[in-house]
């Protein structure tokens, strides 16, 4: 079904309706569905970078190479091995404790959980 | 020295969505891959050499916008057509529309009508939620 076919059958019911507002009325439905169903996936990359802890989820980049700002939830990550695939790696489920100690924010972005700088 | 040919059992990943910088991952290494003396669990970033495009994610995103009256919510968005709603799900899209035009209206029930409709379908689709549970067993 294209948008104009959607537009045409509302049309039928409630006489002429301006597309802008129409079209935007669908667009909210897409959203609305994008949370609510969450069927789209899709994939984003990033460099690994040594001594880099935390990576922004905006600086991660879609297949256009655009910036992937629309996130909903992430629910696998994956690193390149040195066979040139990628493997899904664990998701920690304790990472509260993990951070207990962890004074790294964004300059002390190489030290380890404990508080140890390790370079 | 953290070795890259088997990461999975030596890295791990949570998601920090608390924070001021805004949502971001953490990539924490498992300190037993470089240190004989340590049992695993503790976990340490990664120091090795930085690898392009070494990290992907796979993630629910939100539907792109359609912009045009040729759109098709079978196939649309950039790369083309990558983004797609089943066609068992296009007349929910219709039920919301009707519930926003008559929520402007002013027809608070007909809105509420529409909007439990459209409400019921997707929750429905593909996969029925209420009623009698079933084993999917495939046919040998």
């Amino acid at each position: 079904m294209t948008v104009k076919d959607i537009i045409s059958q509302i049309e039928m019911i409630y006489g002429d309706k301006p597309h802008r507002y129409l079209m935007r009325l669908i667009n909210d439905c897409l959203l609305d569905m994008s949370s609510e169903i969450q069927q789209f996936s899709k994939t984003a990359k990033k460099t690994l970078t040594q001594y880099q802890r935390w990576y922004p989820v905006k600086d991660f980049a879609d297949v256009n190479g655009q910036a992937a700002t629309d996130i909903i939830d992430i629910y696998r990550v994956e690193i390149l091995d040195s066979d040139s695939r990628y493997n899904i790696i664990p998701k920690l489920v304790d990472s509260h404790k993990l951070l207990k100690d962890d004074t790294d924010d964004t300059t002390l972005n190489h030290s380890n959980t404990t508080g140890d700088v390790t370079s | 020295m953290a070795l890259k040919d088997r990461p999975n059992n030596i890295f791990g990943w949570f998601l920090d969505n608390e924070s001021h910088h805004g949502a971001r991952i953490c990539i924490l290494v498992d300190r037993a891959s470089t240190d004989t003396t340590n049992k695993g669990g503790d976990y340490d970033t990664y120091n090795e050499s930085s690898i392009t495009d070494g990290i992907r994610i796979h993630y629910h995103a939100k539907y792109p916008e359609v912009s045009e009256l040729t759109d098709n919510l079978a196939g649309f968005g950039s790369p083309a057509n990558s983004a797609f709603i089943d066609t068992g799900l296009h007349s929910a899209v219709l039920d919301y529309v009707k519930a926003r035009i008559e929520e402007d209206n002013g027809s608070f029930d007909k809105s509420g009508f529409f909007m439990n409709k459209y409400k019921q379908k997707i929750h429905q689709y593909p996969h029925r939620k209420s009623g009698i549970r079933q084993l999917s067993v495939p046919k040998m």
